[in-house]
């Protein structure tokens, strides 16, 4: 069937709204990349005597790759650090890992299926399995699966493609990628081809792709509704990469001035946010070795270790031993800035791939604060690991998803019995205020806590009833909704009123147009992915950051 | 000795590919697509490492063991690294073997680390 064309006039100018991925303005005459068809070599099965032929298509595929991926890593570590190459070793390590070519291999032979036909199945496999998990963490990685089914696509179809020009293309007119997918090669490969910004289809805003878009200083938007439209191939478009702002023009129009009515760090021109003197700017990180990335940084301290992710990349419960030796090293490596160390965050999803490795059951419908209320042992083994860290640093420890005041009562006694019995009695003890509960029993939390943390991603899903399967573009609204603020308001008031430090966490605590309202309520510190560190000190003390570090 | 390293593969692609990365971490490279133009680039340079693959085309299933064979006879104290992504234990002519057999996909460290070891100087 024909498709049927939106008709658009050819003066008029099209807006649009995404979800905005990196900060900046661009303009520039639109370039569709359409995902690639490779033609020929094809078919889906093949002759058994042909396995190993196959199997040999998909080692030489997986080899191309990974030197076009080595080349990536060397050209990032050039323009952008070692930390923003992490991006292609990720890539680099998913497409050596073992299982993915042992079962492609499978494929192959018990299916009969040709090289490509495999590729894609495996790969399709997992990114519905990734896309369907309930960890935001592990959708957000969708991308760099397809980033690595279609090179491996077009390594076995068209590997010369592979190969982009890396000479910078003098005088190509300005271009805005419009594509269906954004993936950290077509981020590296708009180098010097007069790119000024990139609008995807899908892409999210913690997703390799986007943290590349920003250490590059490309604007991005995504989650575009009907964005990769052939009518759009001649367009001329303009983006703004902090508000998710879009506007195309048919008749070739510079259609820049459309997008330049939002809040952005690009307008704002240097201008810098009124941030009292003793603001705080520390550093999110998932594993302790990341110490050194936030110390890169320039962070202020550690404002959330998420404990939890540390078990689930050594793909099994921590002992005590194990635990003690992580927190031993990030305290030692963060020499006296703070470090707060969250305990525990188990939620069904975090813990379902680690399960076995317990030689019980546990409940494990039980998240946060429930679950250590339920099960102490596991409480008291990684408060004594914390406790060993104690006097090597400013440790403070963080609970989650606290209920209500008697609850963090009863963990924080636990804790605090066994930092005394360990000699660490300095260690602080902090609410983290997830739960609508917590916020409205703020005034008593606090008469019990040494300090509070707001984690906004899920007091929103909370307050709003949002899922992790929620769309990016919703949870933008929902963290505009007056709801939220009013909750974050009656939680700052309650800090003040003890005189107990606050920080916020969380996606909106990097969003750039929150931070003077964040400021007006008196929060004392932003914990942001160490990643985001430097451009909040640069948006709030100016461009050279003006590092300060509290001891 | 100049310190050099020589890439043979029929794959033009994967030749680039090899021969940027090698580039860009700072060693001297040349690079062949067929048997012939190794030979004769053997012939007119020494090399410390010679890394090349096994297969060249369908009628050639074990060109890079010619290619070892050359270089063994030419300079035996040359480093040789065979790359294939097919099982290749059987097909080895006689008596010759590569220093390093290495099945694909191998990453570049692995390959960096055995020219580290030899000790290769960078540019």
């Amino acid at each position: 069937m024909p498709r049927k064309k939106t008709s658009v006039h050819k003066s008029a100018i099209i807006k649009k709204r995404g979800v905005p991925l990196a900060d900046g303005i661009g303009a520039g005459k639109a370039w569709l990349i359409k995902t690639p068809s490779p033609k020929g070599l094809r078919k889906k099965t093949t002759h058994p005597r042909n396995h190993a032929l196959e199997e040999g298509k998909v080692r030489h595929a997986i080899q191309l790759l990974s030197f076009v991926i080595d080349n990536a890593i060397q050209q990032i570590t050039r323009r952008a650090g070692e930390v923003h190459a992490h991006i292609f070793v990720a890539l680099k390590e998913v497409l050596h890992d073992p299982t993915v070519l042992e079962q492609i291999v499978k494929i192959i032979r018990t299916k009969n299926y040709s090289a490509y036909a495999a590729i894609k199945e495996e790969f399709e496999y997992l990114e519905k399995a990734l896309g369907e998990s309930s960890l935001h963490s592990m959708r957000e990685m969708v991308g760099d699966l397809i980033e690595i089914k279609q090179g491996l696509l077009d390594a076995l179809m068209n590997p010369l493609s592979l190969l982009q020009d890396e000479e910078p293309g003098e005088g190509m007119e300005a271009r805005v990628i419009i594509s269906e997918h954004l993936t950290p090669r077509l981020v590296l490969e708009s180098r010097g081809k007069s790119i000024r910004g990139i609008l995807a289809k899908h892409g999210g805003k913690n997703s390799h792709a986007a943290i590349l878009c920003r250490a590059l200083g490309i604007p991005a938007v995504s989650s575009v509704e009907n964005i990769v439209d052939p009518q759009f191939a001649h367009a001329t478009v303009a983006l703004n990469g902090a508000t998710g702002e879009i506007a195309l023009s048919m008749a070739r129009e510079d259609v820049s001035e459309y997008v330049k009515t939002g809040e952005t760090v690009a307008e704002s021109g240097g201008r810098q946010i009124a941030a009292p003197e003793q603001l705080q700017i520390f550093a999110n990180i998932n594993l302790s070795e990341h110490a050194l990335q936030a110390i890169a940084s320039g962070a202020n301290g550690i404002g959330l270790y998420r404990t939890e992710l540390e078990f689930l990349a050594a793909g099994k419960f921590l002992t005590e031993e194990e635990q003690a030796i992580k927190y031993r090293n990030l305290v030692m490596t963060m020499m006296g800035l703070p470090v707060v160390i969250r305990l525990l965050d188990v939620s069904r999803d975090k813990i379902q791939p680690i399960l076995d490795t317990l030689d019980r059951d546990i409940d494990i419908s039980l998240r946060g604060a429930d679950f250590l209320e339920a099960y102490p042992d596991i409480l008291i083994r990684q408060a004594t690991a914390i406790a060993r860290a104690g006097n090597l640093g400013t440790v403070k420890v963080l609970y989650p998803m606290i209920r209500n005041a008697r609850q963090f009562r009863i963990l924080k006694n636990i804790v605090a019995g066994i930092a005394k019995a360990s000699g660490a009695p300095r260690l602080e003890h902090g609410v983290m205020f997830e739960m609508p509960s917590a916020c409205n029993d703020a005034d008593e939390l606090f008469a019990e806590a040494d300090f509070g943390s707001i984690g906004t991603n899920d007091l929103l899903m909370h307050l709003f009833n949002l899922s992790r399967e929620t769309a990016a573009a919703e949870v933008q609204e929902k963290s505009q909704d007056p709801l939220i603020w009013e909750y974050i308001a009656q939680v700052a008031r309650s800090a003040q009123r003890a005189n107990k430090p606050l920080t916020i966490c969380g996606e909106m605590a990097s969003q750039p147009g929150f931070i003077q309202r964040f400021i007006d309520l008196g929060i004392d510190s932003i914990s942001v992915d160490f990643i985001h560190v430097r451009k909040l000190q640069q948006l709030i003390y100016g461009p050279d950051g003006n590092r300060r570090h509290s001891r | 000795m100049e310190a050099r390293i020589l890439i043979v593969d029929d794959d033009a692609a994967l030749l680039f590919a090899f021969n940027k990365i090698f580039r860009n971490a700072g060693y001297e490279v040349d690079s062949a697509d067929t048997i012939d133009e190794a030979k004769k680039l053997i012939d007119m340079h020494p090399y410390q490492v010679i890394i090349t693959d096994l297969k060249f085309d369908a009628n050639n299933q074990t060109g890079g063991y010619e290619i070892i064979k050359y270089v063994k006879h030419k300079a035996p104290e040359t480093i040789t690294v065979l790359l294939t992504a097919f099982e290749a234990e059987d097909l080895s002519p006689g008596a010759i073997k590569p220093d390093f057999y290495l099945k694909k996909p191998v990453k570049f460290e692995t390959i960096s680390e055995i020219i580290h070891q030899i000790g290769i100087p960078r540019k």
